[in-house]
């Protein structure tokens, strides 16, 4: 191997958590790997074929499509002579690692047709990588549907099932994704400022970038956005009428903070986000039958997961402009105490749209999967949702400090999932035992959810943002 | 009835800051009087940053303590940050806001600001208006900046490295406005840059910071007396242990040697001459080099 080419390979490696965390992997795949050759081979259930092999191609095609991006869109990639082989070569070895010898490997010692895990593992890189290289919102929903479809009774055949037309069907699947793997390769040294899809991570213009990296991600940022005619006009409308304001009381300086933090209000926002619940949760009807109450609950975990998950990021990109900000005519506990505001009430705003939209489903679209629901647990139900909502707020606005985007987003997922399993404790004790129980599990919640939010404002207090 | 006088635009006392294992102030001592026009020089990574920015509550330090107009500066009131504008090194706007709206942003928060005076700043600086403010270049950001910062007429005024990505024309038209602001007595402004000619053309006082202290805090005119260059000629080759006492360095070269000093004093002047036999030239020097001097250079 050239030094140039090692050196292309290391580069995945270079953050400090990333040599650990392929040790850690390397060592539970090893030793899951031989306590499975140990044994005779084991029959895959759809829950397993999702975690063991979905799981990992996702982290994986996250992985790499993010450290080739950051290398590709700068001008190095084109003024480096030599640079794109070696780069590219080691962008293809990962993904082939995660898409190919991963699951051939799991093939011996699962009971699985080693096209289907072929298929499946290629499909869902393939499309997480575009998904990411693209930004485009309608891959999403479609990656997170394939994902899911082991799961799916209606589904799970073509996954685990061996005939010779589901062997045609995956070897065509196979053949496309590696095309389109392939195609993505081929695009990445041929892009230029002018391409629209010549973007970074938006992270970008948070936490460690480099002066370049940040102007690079802010001029990408506005392209993105000057795409769009009617989206500037809706911007335009609502950021227009600051000429004619002017602030008089702490109150109306707190309100004004809400401009900060995006290019449409609050209306708009939660509309992209209902379009994306609407999407999600229809393709999972569409998969799996409108009654499915596992396709409601996903979208309901949806809900939460993308209204913390949204609030976290906007507050870890807005930190760059608080060395400005912390200065304005406001005291820092009240600018603090203004950004918390205006977050609970987007996130509020966001979740009651799209909580709006799942109850409409669930009573117009699938009123059978409400049929064995009493008022009573209804009732702990609501409270479980209202005291998940609380506690996964101050769990987004704790992660809002991060700036790094994948300590953020651990963090966060391992926060909502607490309040998740909290949230399923409180509704499996509604539903099975009683709803006091229910709701004494969901209080619980709600005081966490709050002790949690009263360290969090006490955090970006103490904050150092400069 | 008297009336209390007002506060210090800003007292540092004993300030440290550190960061890990690193300390990059040790006790900085400084207090700016109203009215004054400082400039912070010090060599890249010496901490002027670093203290601009403890001074503004965006970093706690370490121990000591640092008072903005009389409130720590960690907790400045509302009131405090009325009266005080920043530009940062880096600036950082809303990339989806046109410049204009991203002025009117700003503007709403202040209970006083001047339109005029900012307008007519976008159109010293040629700052588009329309233009998203995501696809400025980073002059036009700066610009962007020091208009964000001089809108509400701060009666103290803090730049780090304001001018650094400004064309000539605009680095003319910034300093030409700073003057013009400077005509009030009321205003105080601290600004760190390393271009010193700048300095020199507004600056009443010159801090100098150094390995995380203050190494010299005063006027420009006293630096400057105190700072000197010194060519020495002699008849014949000066010896190697020909020494000039308080010299930051001496060169020789055969017959000649050069000297820079610190605390220039004549005496010491005429007692080289008389004690060695020389003739010696004092040379006045500019920032710049006094800067290369006290640095080593």
């Amino acid at each position: 191997m050239t030094p140039r080419t090692q050196q292309a390979f290391n580069a995945y490696l270079t953050q400090r958590w990333a040599r650990p965390a392929l040790l850690a992997v390397g060592v539970a795949y090893l030793l899951g790997m031989g306590i499975g050759l140990s044994q005779s081979p084991v029959s895959i259930h759809p829950p397993l074929f999702v975690g063991l092999l979905g799981g990992v191609v996702l982290v994986v095609a996250v992985w790499v499509t993010g450290t080739a991006k950051w290398q590709f869109v700068h001008p190095r990639a084109r003024m480096t002579p030599g640079f794109s082989g070696p780069h590219l070569g080691a962008a293809a070895a990962w993904l082939a690692v995660g898409t190919i010898v991963y699951p051939l490997s799991l093939s011996l010692v699962l009971t699985a047709s080693v096209p289907a895990l072929l298929a499946y593992s290629l499909a869902v890189g393939a499309l997480q990588v575009w998904g990411m290289h693209a930004n485009r919102m309608l891959i999403s929903p479609l990656t997170i549907a394939l994902f899911m479809a082991p799961n799916v009774p209606q589904t799970a055949p073509f996954w685990t099932d061996n005939t010779p037309t589901l062997f045609t069907a995956q070897c065509g699947l196979i053949a496309v994704s590696l095309l389109a793997l392939a195609a993505w390769l081929w695009r990445l040294p041929r892009l230029t400022e002018e391409s629209g899809d010549y973007l970074i991570p938006a992270h970008a213009q948070s936490g460690k970038a480099s002066r370049m990296e940040k102007s690079e991600a802010r001029r990408n940022m506005a392209r993105h956005f000057s795409r769009s005619g009617f989206f500037l006009s809706v911007s335009d409308r609502w950021h227009d009428p600051l000429a004619r304001h002017q602030a008089s009381s702490t109150a109306q300086r707190q309100r004004l903070l809400r401009y900060g933090f995006s290019a449409a209000p609050i209306a708009m926002r939660s509309l992209g986000v209902l379009l994306m619940l609407l999407l999600i949760t229809g393709t999972n009807a569409a998969v799996s039958g409108n009654d499915s109450p596992l396709g409601l609950v996903i979208s309901g975990i949806m809900v939460l997961f993308l209204g913390a998950s949204l609030t976290s990021s906007r507050m870890a990109m807005r930190q760059p402009r608080m060395q400005t900000e912390l200065l304005l005519p406001l005291s820092r506990a009240d600018w603090v105490t203004g950004l918390f505001r205006v977050c609970a009430r987007d996130t509020v705003a966001l979740t009651a749209v799209a909580g709006g939209a799942l109850a409409a489903w669930i009573f117009l679209l699938a009123p059978a999967a409400t049929d064995t629901i009493n008022a009573r647990q209804a009732l702990a139900f609501t409270a479980a949702a209202l005291a998940a909502l609380v506690a996964g707020f101050a769990t987004s606005m704790q992660a809002g400090l991060i700036t790094s985007g994948i300590k953020r987003a651990t963090v966060l997922m391992l926060g909502l999932y607490a309040v998740i399993v909290a949230c399923g404790v409180s509704a499996g004790l509604s539903f099975w035992a009683s709803p006091v129980y229910g709701l004494a599990v969901a209080a619980a919640l709600l005081v966490a959810g709050l002790l949690l939010l009263r360290r969090a404002h006490r955090n970006w207090l103490n904050a150092e943002l400069g | 009835m008297t009336t209390a006088a007002p506060p210090q635009p800003l007292t540092v006392q004993g300030l440290t800051k550190s960061f890990d294992a690193k300390t990059v102030l040790n006790g900085v001592d400084l207090v700016v009087e109203p009215g004054t026009v400082l400039g912070l020089l010090g060599a890249n990574g010496s901490g002027k940053t670093t203290l601009l920015k403890c001074v503004l509550g965006l970093l706690r330090p370490t121990d000591g303590s640092a008072l903005v107009m009389g409130d720590n500066a960690w907790d400045l009131s509302a009131h405090t940050k009325a009266s005080l504008g920043y530009v940062p090194q880096e600036v950082s706007s809303y990339p989806w806001m046109r410049v204009r709206q991203a002025i009117d942003y700003t503007a709403a928060f202040y209970p006083s600001w001047n339109h005029g005076l900012v307008a007519d700043l976008c159109e010293r600086w040629r700052l588009p208006l329309e233009e998203r403010t995501g696809v400025l270049s980073v002059g036009q950001l700066q610009s962007l900046g020091i208009v964000l910062a001089l809108g509400h007429e701060p009666s103290l005024l803090i730049l780090d490295e304001p001018v650094a990505s400004l064309d000539p024309l605009a680095r003319r038209a910034f300093l030409r406005t700073l003057l013009d602001i400077l005509e009030s007595e009321d205003r105080t402004v601290i600004f760190s840059t390393h271009i010193t000619s700048d300095l020199e053309r507004v600056a009443s006082q010159v801090a100098i910071l150094r390995e995380g202290q203050i190494t010299y805090h005063g006027g420009l005119d006293q630096l400057k007396d105190q700072v000197k260059r010194l060519r020495i000629t002699a008849k014949a080759p000066l010896p190697p242990a020909f020494a000039v006492p308080g010299a930051l360095r001496t060169r020789i070269d055969g017959a000649t040697a050069t000297a820079a000093v610190s605390a220039f004093d004549p005496a010491v002047v005429d007692n080289l001459r008389h004690t060695w036999d020389v003739d010696v030239d004092v040379t006045d020097l500019n920032l710049e080099e006094i800067f290369v001097e006290l640095h080593g250079g």
